[in-house]
């Protein structure tokens, strides 16, 4: 059974419609990244997965009951949100401590939280004195008080540094091997791409694809890139044989459709020397370009 | 509930936010009670009465505490961590109804304690007959003033649900107060005997005149005012997006 089920899910703000009937499962044990430009409807999404926004019709589900039916939330899931915050004036430790005292949880899963997020040492610092990235730990501790079975993370790598960004990576794939669900949303592909398993792509507020990697990868040209000192003569017999041909930064050509060894035949062929060729698979940033038409934020 | 209770109080107890309140608290009740002291005539037992009635200054900034505490959630961003936990929003109201009756009491009891202190030496020395007044006097006196600080700090939690807003709610409470309230009270003092403020202030002044209701009434008015400001604000949570 699915651990997130989401079904014909819509939010309407006035005549504005951010997420527009979206349906997706998230399977539990893999990773599944949830992906989409800037104001796909993501975030709005998730709000409504976790009882925060009312949705305008559809229904959300984790492991077939509501968010706001669950019996014990806090220890069935853990949410990293955008704009969850802290006090600036409370300690990382307190804002951990009011969080355990509300939902029943013993205070030395604090400490042990705040271990896994490499927070201990700054714990008793006001989170007002806090960096971006070490927000952004303190509300994966926040998320991982109750060790939920599922995990549900908003753009968590914004602010960290490239070991952080690492560091999360290695903690989600560790998370979902354990059986656990680990939906992760994020408009940058290339952070996605290391670790989702699955994924959801979602385009002005419409599910557009979503499946494992290898689906959603299938079925599309893979490109071969070749370097030649007779670029001109090889394009030409390329794309006497059908093949779309494109010029590379930097003199190399680009063939859509093709293998590498298809174009390496027909060098010799031609008798054109080739001084490269390498075959480029299609990766999830591409299916994401082609699906949503929109180039990916540099950030 | 009572996990949650806690959990609110604990959140209060872990800003600098209270005990900045507390130190306003005792400083202004000084100084207002100090003026008082200093320059009334204390003829009869109601002069006495409502001179060490020690909770009056203290009322206004418990409601301000409560809204403080209350819409500070949505102005930093807790909201979600607390709703996450707690999804049945009209329980988050409740609790934090429960703690800021709980630290209005405490804090209000700490300007009691100022207010006597002071109050009683120095209307000894200025010869005041102070006699007037038995232990049973003295009870009542405290029994209004823990109940006007613990019924003001959970008004205000009422407005901070209703109004999310931390500034229009401060705002909006101080001039619903301290502007709009007296001009009913020129227009009929039938009517402002029942408003919030003309309730709490027969609550922690005493006798104040025909008008006024009795202390009884007047703890039952403001409760009131609680129970439906809070009814209102748990509503109005239930049906708005946390974003």
């Amino acid at each position: 059974m699915a651990a997130i089920e989401v079904h014909a899910l819509t939010k309407r703000f006035g005549s504005v419609t951010a997420v527009d009937g979206i349906s997706f499962d998230v399977q539990p044990g893999v990773v599944t990244g949830f992906l989409g430009p800037n104001g796909a409807g993501k975030t709005t999404t998730l709000r409504m997965i976790l009882g925060l926004a009312r949705p305008s019709a559809g229904t959300a589900t984790i492991g077939g009951t509501a968010y706001r039916a669950l019996a014990d939330p806090a220890r069935t899931v853990g949410a990293v949100l955008e704009r969850s915050g802290f006090h600036p004036g409370r300690r990382a430790r307190d804002h951990l401590r009011t969080v355990a005292r509300a939902t029943g949880i013993p205070e030395e899963r604090v400490d042990e939280t705040l271990a896994i997020v490499a927070l201990d040492k700054a714990a008793r610092r006001r989170t007002g004195e806090y960096s971006l990235g070490m927000r952004q730990r303190l509300a994966l501790a926040t998320a991982l008080l109750g060790d939920p079975k599922v995990l549900i993370l908003d753009e968590p790598a914004n602010g960290l540094d490239p070991q952080g960004i690492r560091w999360l990576r290695d903690f989600m794939r560790w998370y979902a091997s354990q059986g656990r669900t680990v939906l992760v949303s994020s408009h940058v592909l290339a952070e996605m791409a290391q670790v989702a398993d699955a994924g959801i792509v979602i385009h002005r507020g419409r599910v557009v694809a979503q499946g494992s990697v290898a689906e959603l990868t299938s079925g599309r040209a893979a490109t071969v890139e070749v370097q030649s000192p007779g670029a001109e003569k090889l394009a030409a017999a390329l794309r006497a044989r059908g093949y779309g041909v494109e010029t590379a930064d930097g003199g190399g050509l680009l063939v859509t459709g093709a293998e590498a060894a298809a174009v390496g035949d027909l060098a010799l062929s031609e008798g054109v020397a080739v001084h490269g060729l390498r075959e480029r698979a299609v990766s999830l940033e591409d299916v994401f370009f082609e699906l949503t038409g929109e180039e990916s934020s540099p950030s | 509930m009572s996990a949650l209770v806690s959990a609110e109080l604990l959140k209060l107890r872990t800003t600098r936010t209270a005990f900045g309140f507390l130190m306003a608290i005792v400083l202004l009740t000084l100084a207002v009670n100090a003026a008082n002291f200093a320059t009334s005539d204390f003829i009869d037992e109601e002069d006495l009465e409502s001179a060490l009635a020690g909770t009056g200054v203290a009322a206004a900034f418990l409601m301000i505490l409560g809204i403080v505490g209350t819409t500070g959630e949505y102005r930093h961003g807790t909201i979600t961590s607390t709703l996450l936990g707690t999804p049945e929003r009209n329980r988050v109201v409740v609790a934090k109804i429960l703690a800021y009756l709980i630290a209005g009491a405490v804090l209000g009891a700490a300007a009691l304690v100022v207010t006597l202190a002071v109050g009683i030496p120095w209307l000894s020395a200025r010869d005041a007959p102070l006699e007037l007044l038995g232990a049973g006097d003295y009870l009542e006196l405290v029994a209004r003033g823990i109940a006007l600080a613990a019924l003001s700090g959970a008004l205000g939690v009422g407005i901070g649900a209703i109004v999310r807003n931390q500034v229009a709610a401060v705002v909006g409470t101080l001039v619903y107060l301290f502007v709009l309230e007296p001009v009913v009270g020129v227009i009929s003092e039938e009517v402002v005997a029942f408003t919030v403020g003309g309730a709490q202030t027969a609550l922690g002044s005493g006798d104040l005149g025909d008008e006024m209701l009795d202390p009884v009434p007047a703890a039952i008015v403001v409760t009131g005012w609680v129970v439906l400001l809070g009814w209102l604000g748990a509503l109005l949570e239930e049906r708005r997006d946390v974003t």
